[in-house]
């Protein structure tokens, strides 16, 4: 394939996907934008390297799982969170720098951090389900586990989330329960 | 837990559309890893017939293939980069030794160094492309690995995990911090000097270990 043709075809389809790559890739980095941007660069390198021999109908596939990839790969994700224990909330802290843009509520914060607190495969699972709205079976071949594995994980972590948005909910509208996927 | 999906639209940021020099970024991106690729393949291909020429040069010399392998070996080795001693101002959470000749020191916090060759210049938090020192994170998980001397303890070095194209080395020092060290692979720095850079790692009581 010459690289005129492959630049057009990959420069097309950039151009349709990379909005909700960016915005599933910030979730997947716990709401940080410059780390999502840089999942996002990672995944579309891989995805131009293997271009000609990733075929049109496993396009999407191929893409969100090599971004779900680059998500747990421990080398990216190192040092961005500081150690907090998943028995206690962390504290959410105004950020040295804006992180995002866009319109804000007093929960985008804590969220955040909530979020962040989670280990990565738990963070993973949840996007995936309660995010990108996988169905299990989906999410596992994503994160290379069983269906059984990416459920409790998103259970756990939707119950930590739930848990550590509490205290910054308005009295009498608490969290809604986990649906029963 | 439904109410989670409006607050997850809002921290995934905005939803506009990309701009054109975003996408010529992408495509440039990608251009360059398919050439780095090819000169890669090249340069292994290079070695290869260099190896050929070698053996068949100690055969016509010798008559013995075994024997002219062995001095045909030094032809295919990797240039890689040197090391030289670190004579800057030593970072708060980690104290390095040596550096490859010509990198920077790029960020440094109680979580991670990184030092970067000339004229890179990516975000802080992105690893890709550096020498990054840090503690072990506490979520890692165990990950197969050579075994390694680091300055008299065991360590485990890895390259290319999980199709990655970063090497790691893990080990734990003489004072019990578990240690994680990571470098592109472009740099071809083989498992000794690797060694022999973390063997200069000095961890202070500053440093802090990840999670996430």
């Amino acid at each position: 394939m010459d690289h005129t043709r492959r630049d057009d075809e990959f420069r097309a389809y950039v151009q349709k996907r990379r909005v909700e790559l960016v915005r599933t890739a910030t979730l997947l980095a716990a709401g940080d934008r410059h780390a999502g941007e840089d999942l996002v660069q990672t995944t579309l390198t891989r995805l131009y390297l293997r271009w000609p021999k990733v075929r049109e109908q496993t396009r999407d596939a191929y893409v969100r799982r090599a971004l779900v990839n680059a998500a747990l790969d421990e080398r990216r994700r190192r040092t961005r969170h500081p150690a907090v224990s998943l028995e206690t909330c962390p504290t959410a802290e105004l950020p040295d720098r804006p992180t995002h843009e866009g319109p804000t509520d007093q929960l985008d914060e804590p969220l955040r951090s909530a979020l962040a607190a989670l280990p990565a495969r738990m963070r993973a699972a949840v996007v995936l389900l309660h995010w990108l709205d996988l169905d299990p079976e989906a999410a596992g071949v994503l994160m290379g586990c069983r269906p059984g594995t990416v459920k409790s994980q998103a259970s756990r972590g939707v119950a930590k989330l739930r848990e550590c948005l509490a205290p910054h909910t308005a009295p009498g509208a608490p969290l809604q329960k986990e649906d029963s996927r | 837990m439904s109410d989670l999906r409006p607050m997850f639209d809002r921290i995934a940021g905005d939803a506009n559309a990309a701009a054109p020099t975003v996408l010529d970024a992408d495509v440039a991106r990608g251009r360059h890893a398919v050439h780095v690729r090819r000169t890669r393949i090249l340069g292994a291909g290079l070695g290869l017939a260099l190896l050929a020429g070698g053996v068949a040069f100690g055969v016509g010399q010798s008559g013995s293939a075994v024997q002219s392998t062995v001095e045909a070996a030094p032809i295919v080795q990797t240039p890689t980069l040197a090391f030289v001693s670190y004579t800057g101002e030593q970072p708060a959470g980690f104290n390095v030794a040596i550096v490859p000749d010509g990198w920077s020191v790029d960020a440094v916090d109680e979580y991670s160094l990184t030092i970067v060759p000339p004229g890179l210049n990516t975000h802080p938090q992105s690893f890709t492309g550096k020498l990054l020192v840090s503690l072990e994170s506490l979520d890692a998980t165990e990950t197969p690995g050579d075994r390694v001397d680091v300055g008299g303890q065991e360590g485990f070095l890895v390259r290319g995990y999980g199709g990655g194209d970063a090497g790691q080395l893990r080990w734990t020092d003489a004072k019990g911090n578990r240690m994680y060290v990571q470098w592109p692979l472009d740099a071809k720095w083989s498992d000794r000097e690797m060694a022999d850079f973390a063997a200069g790692i000095t961890v202070t009581k500053a440093a802090k270990p990840t999670r996430g």
